[in-house]
């Protein structure tokens, strides 16, 4: 277009605008009759008439700016109180909440958009839902958040007086350890966030503040979101600071979890070394993106800076854990940050961290520092046990609740963990118990508003009291549980829960040998839920336990019920029930003569528990692999027992940091019967400790330690010590058992012993008449054969040979009938018998007397009294 | 250049094209300190509008030495121009940014505005610019009202003061211009 036509437009466009709009295309078409270029310039001018084109100015947008910058006085409901910082985002106040009469203190962020509109003002109300829910100890709480009159976005956190992390850590000199233990904090609420869904998207150490009382409050939790997710145009508008971006955020695309994890690697980087991870300053876009994405590994001897703490103490297995988490491709880093803060967790504690998988070298030593705290393993067994009851409530699990547990579960066990590790203030040899107690201690119960959750965890607590043979604290802590589940027995799920609790507490009745009180409960439990429609593993459960309550009581009722939860269980495949009830049968049939009925229980047993075997850790495979090697023990098979005793106790050691206390007493036993008094001793040392550690409750299986140290103190001569626990155990059971109950008898004969052995002649002359009358009763082979050994000593003792080998003889075939041959206690009597033969004057026998003397003295590796007792002049 | 110097330019009566030249950036840079900074008195528009900033900036150069008549016909029109020049400059870098992130230059660093394209897009901005080059080759008259109206935010009335002609003058040229525009953009 030239000036010319421009004109003759101009004047037709003139002459077009002064008439009507209908008549105006006539008059164009017929000024413009041979031009057709200018008749359709005109008529696209004219069109825009009716636009509303160009009316308004192209306005810039820094108007809001200045809105969220303006000098305020209050906003909303809350009164400002000065202005403390000034970002890209808007400026921070801190200010006063005036709805409350409390004096309520707020961070107050006035928020720089571009328009607001519904859509934002929607987008807030659904953001803050989201925040409001977000409470964490390490996370500054939502106070408020909306769009002001003035329209001003805002947001209103609580109010946190602290220091920004790196600061804090460089001013306070703070050693590598507790600031790894800050960064924990961070982790965990980030994680806890992220069990939210909510990210941070902008981690970095502004936002990481510390406060007097070294807790840790992460700001701005979310808030990135409502800013990136509102901006009503496409405009790219960066929330995020470039050096703690993830490559992916630069990048513009999807931010996920790991881009926090990625940020917690940064922060992580700079707590250690108080250096920025990348050195963007004075860079351009291209470079900073060139950095960040393709980063130079980091070397340490490239980092000046001033550390309270040796630069080397940043050692590889940390610079492991950044590179980890910082890694450019998103799926190879932790995949949540509560893995990472694991794998610090696992630092601390010496254990070896995931990231390190391959390295065995790492791993071994790990495992030497790993012993000197508590076991880890054990922690993970617990929190298995908590993660498999949850999942068994799937109706219940409302989400709010589901969120709650976590959040008590994981901050129960943080407590634990932490007591497990020398490094974080806990002590060292810590015990499953102590660190459990910690746990529970620090965990204020009554806290918990939902009556629900209080009776979960506290069913968990008394479970694991239980576990830990701490039957008063699992009595209280179950009982908590119960009453929730008997007051509302709505359904079917309730009432089994219910039902499973009683079991439980019938079961701890009868450890604490309280059979009746376990029989009378489990009666009332019943009755309480039978219009309810059970399971079977439940049910069949109870019947176990009347089972087990009426064994050496009435043994026709307890096989009948344990053969009741054997079909219940058979019926509906329940392994662990069926495997239980064999087991029981074994008991039943452990101390009759019918040692293949008892063998084929016990085998059943095994056969079950491995099929039932759905955890690593299986307690009731643990528990028949000590019965095995206790029926081998009785049997005589006294190595193949220690065998198998060794690897009960690996296995235990191996979860719960010290061996178990039933297994190992047994194992007691069985050296007892090898003669090896010097590994009795040390055992018995081991179970006393693993009793005062756990100030474990003084049952049946206290006692049956106590009987064992009494007679291997007789056994090394040490009688004074032998007796107070024999009279010890005397008292107890001459309480709580029958008069003429076995374990009395047995304890009988041990008195008889000691005064032999003791020398203590009036007591030996009055106890062979009792036991000359006990003899006339019906005794078990294993008594009898007790009785007649000490007749027989007694003899030898006044040197009445030929009595002596009387009751030897009688004792010798009751000992083969027990396969006993194996035993000291064995050569012991054998030695007797033929000494005594000896002096009848029977010749041949002194060789044989010498061959058992030396097969006796093989067996034990101390001279003890029998050397001179038998020694012939 | 100093804003002393600058305003004894623009009191003077005639300025050439290559004067323009080079004072614009000048005020340009004045304006988009002041369109960054620009705190206080602001209405409640949610446009940073152009006649609040160019009142700004004049307020500036009226409290160190004064413009007289002809200076501040002068001021306006340069005022006028710098905001064309940012606006345009301004929707560009919106655009690039939108188009290329990796753009080797820092974002931090372009113009810390951006149009509001709830009423003007960027891509229009850019368009109506373009058309407004062909439109000062056509009738520069009828360009110089759109940069003043447009860009300048300045009234009718006081459009009619700068150029000695009427209101109605000023707006029938406005709508025309505006027409062929239009029409540019197709």
């Amino acid at each position: 277009m030239n000036k010319e036509i421009w004109k003759r437009i101009e004047v037709i466009y003139d002459k077009a605008v002064n008439v009507e709009q209908k008549d105006r295309e006539k008059l164009v078409q017929s000024l413009t009759v041979d031009e057709p270029e200018i008749y359709s310039q005109v008529m696209n001018m004219l069109k825009s008439i009716d636009e509303t084109f160009m009316e308004k100015y192209p306005g810039l947008i820094s108007e809001t700016i200045d809105k969220a910058n303006q000098e305020l006085s209050s906003i909303c409901h809350f009164k400002i109180i000065k202005k403390v910082a000034t970002g890209g985002m808007g400026r921070v106040y801190l200010a006063q909440s005036m709805q409350s009469d409390v004096t309520i203190f707020v961070a107050l962020k006035t928020i720089r958009v571009e328009l607001i509109n519904k859509e934002l003002e929607k987008k807030f109300q659904n953001e803050k839902q989201i925040l409001a829910r977000l409470k964490h100890k390490n996370i500054a709480s939502l106070v408020d958040a909306g769009i002001s009159k003035d329209k001003i976005p805002y947001i209103a956190t609580e109010w946190v007086d602290g220091k920004n992390l790196i600061n804090h850590c460089h001013s306070t000199q703070l050693d590598i350890k507790p600031r790894l233990m800050l960064f924990q904090q961070v982790c965990s609420a980030v994680s806890f966030a992220h069990n939210k869904l909510v990210i941070h998207r902008d981690l970095k150490p502004d936002n990481i503040l510390v406060d007097s009382n070294n807790q840790v409050k992460l700001l701005d939790f979310g808030i990135a979101k409502i800013i990136g997710d509102n901006h009503t145009t496409k405009t790219q508008t960066q929330i995020y600071t470039p050096d703690y971006a993830a490559p992916e955020q630069i990048n513009g695309e999807l931010c996920t979890l790991v881009t926090d994890v990625y940020s917690l690697g940064v922060v992580l980087f700079e707590l250690l070394t108080e250096k920025k991870r990348f050195n963007l300053v004075g860079l351009s876009v291209a470079e900073k993106i060139q950095s960040i994405c393709n980063p130079k590994a980091i070397d340490l001897k490239l980092i000046q800076t001033k550390l309270p703490y040796a630069k080397s103490q940043i050692n590889s297995t940390l610079i492991t854990i950044i590179n980890k988490a910082m890694h450019v491709d998103p799926n190879r880093r932790y995949e949540s940050a509560s893995a990472m803060s694991e794998d610090v967790e696992n630092y601390l504690s010496h254990r070896p961290i995931k990231a390190m998988k391959d390295s065995l070298i790492y791993k071994i030593k790990m495992f030497v520092l790993r012993n000197r705290v508590a076991s880890f393993l054990s922690t993970v067994v617990l929190i298995t046990l908590l993660i498999g009851f949850y999942t068994n409530n799937k109706q219940i699990k409302l989400k709010l609740r589901e969120a709650e547990k976590t959040q008590i579960t994981v901050e129960f066990f943080k407590d634990m963990l932490k007591q497990a590790s020398p490094s974080q203030g806990g002590k060292t040899n810590l015990t499953v118990r102590r660190m459990f107690e910690f746990g529970v201690d620090k965990y204020d119960l009554d806290s918990i508003k939902d009556p629900y959750i209080k009776a979960e965890l506290a069913a968990q607590i008394g479970q694991i009291y239980g576990d830990l043979d701490s039957f008063d604290a699992m009595l209280k802590y179950t009982n908590i549980a119960i009453f929730y589940y008997k007051n509302n027995l709505h359904d079917d799920e309730n009432a089994n829960t219910y039902l499973n609790l009683a079991n439980r507490v019938t079961y701890t009745y009868m450890r604490m040998s309280e059979y009746e009180k376990a029989g009378g409960y489990l009666n009332i439990a019943l009755q309480t839920v039978e219009s309810f429609n059970l399971k079977a593993k439940n049910l069949a459960r109870s019947y176990i336990y009347y089972g087990e309550i009426y064994i050496d009581r009435d043994n026709n009722k307890s096989m009948e019920y344990l053969n009741k939860a054997e079909d219940l269980a058979l019926a509906h495949q329940v392994n662990s029930e069926i495997a239980y009830a064999n087991y029981n049968k074994f008991s039943l049939f452990y101390d009759t003569n019918s040692s293949q009925e008892a063998e084929k229980y016990l085998d059943n047993a095994q056969l079950y528990f491995e099929k039932d075997n759905q955890t690593k850790f299986n307690p009731g495979l643990m528990q028949t692999l000590s019965a095995r090697a206790d029926w081998l023990s009785k049997n005589g098979k006294l190595s193949q027992a220690e065998t198998i005793y060794d690897k009960v106790n690996h296995l235990f050691i191996e979860t719960f940091g010290n061996p178990d206390y039933v297994s190992t007493s047994n194992r007691i036993n069985n050296f007892n019967k090898m003669g090896d008094f010097a590994a009795c001793l040390k055992y018995l040392k081991i179970t006393d400790k693993i009793f005062a550690d756990n100030k474990l409750t003084k049952n049946l299986d206290y006692y049956y330690l106590q009987y064992m140290k009494a007679i291997t103190f007789i056994e090394v001569k040490e009688y004074d010590k032998g007796l107070v626990y024999l009279s010890e155990v005397n008292n107890y059971y001459t309480k709580i058992l029958p008069k003429n109950h076995k374990i009395l008898s047995i304890i009988k004969m041990r008195y008889a012993e000691f005064y032999l052995k003791s020398d203590k002649q009036d007591k030996v002359l009055r106890m062979k008449t009792e036991i000359d009358e006990f003899l006339k009763g019906d005794l078990s082979n294993a008594l009898r054969r007790m009785a007649l050994v000490n007749l027989a000593n007694f003899s030898l003792y006044w040197g009445n040979y030929v009595d002596a080998d009387n009751y030897f003889s009688q004792a010798v075939i009751l000992l083969n009938k027990e396969k006993a041959n194996q035993e000291y206690y064995y050569w012991q009597v054998m030695t007797g018998m033929t000494l005594a033969k000896v002096k009848l004057g029977s010749i041949a026998h002194l060789e044989q007397f010498y061959q058992n003397k030396q097969k006796l003295l093989d067996k034990v590796t101390h001279n003890d009294w029998y050397n001179s007792f038998y020694s012939i002049d | 250049m100093k804003s002393a110097q600058i305003t004894e330019i623009l009191n003077k009566d005639k300025i050439d094209n290559d004067t323009w030249n080079q004072i614009l950036p000048i005020v340009y840079n004045q304006l988009k300190v002041i369109a960054r900074k620009v705190k206080h008195g602001h209405k409640q528009d949610q446009n940073l509008n152009t006649t609040s900033l160019v009142h700004e900036a004049y307020m500036k150069m009226q409290n160190h030495q004064g413009l007289n008549v002809q200076g501040t016909k002068h001021f306006y029109r340069l005022a006028a121009m710098a905001m064309r020049q940012i606006l345009v400059d301004t929707a560009r870098s919106n655009l690039r940014v939108k188009r290329k992130k990796d753009d080797e230059t820092d974002r931090q660093l372009e113009l810390h505005l951006e149009i509001n394209y709830q009423v003007t897009s960027p891509q229009e901005i850019i368009d109506i610019d373009k058309a407004l080059v062909n439109l000062e080759n056509l009738d520069p008259r009828l360009a110089e009202i759109v940069v003043y109206h447009f860009y300048g935010g300045y009234t009718f009335e006081q459009i009619g003061e700068m150029l000695d002609l009427s209101k109605r003058t000023i707006i029938r040229d406005w709508k025309k211009a505006k027409a062929f525009i239009f029409s540019q953009l197709g």
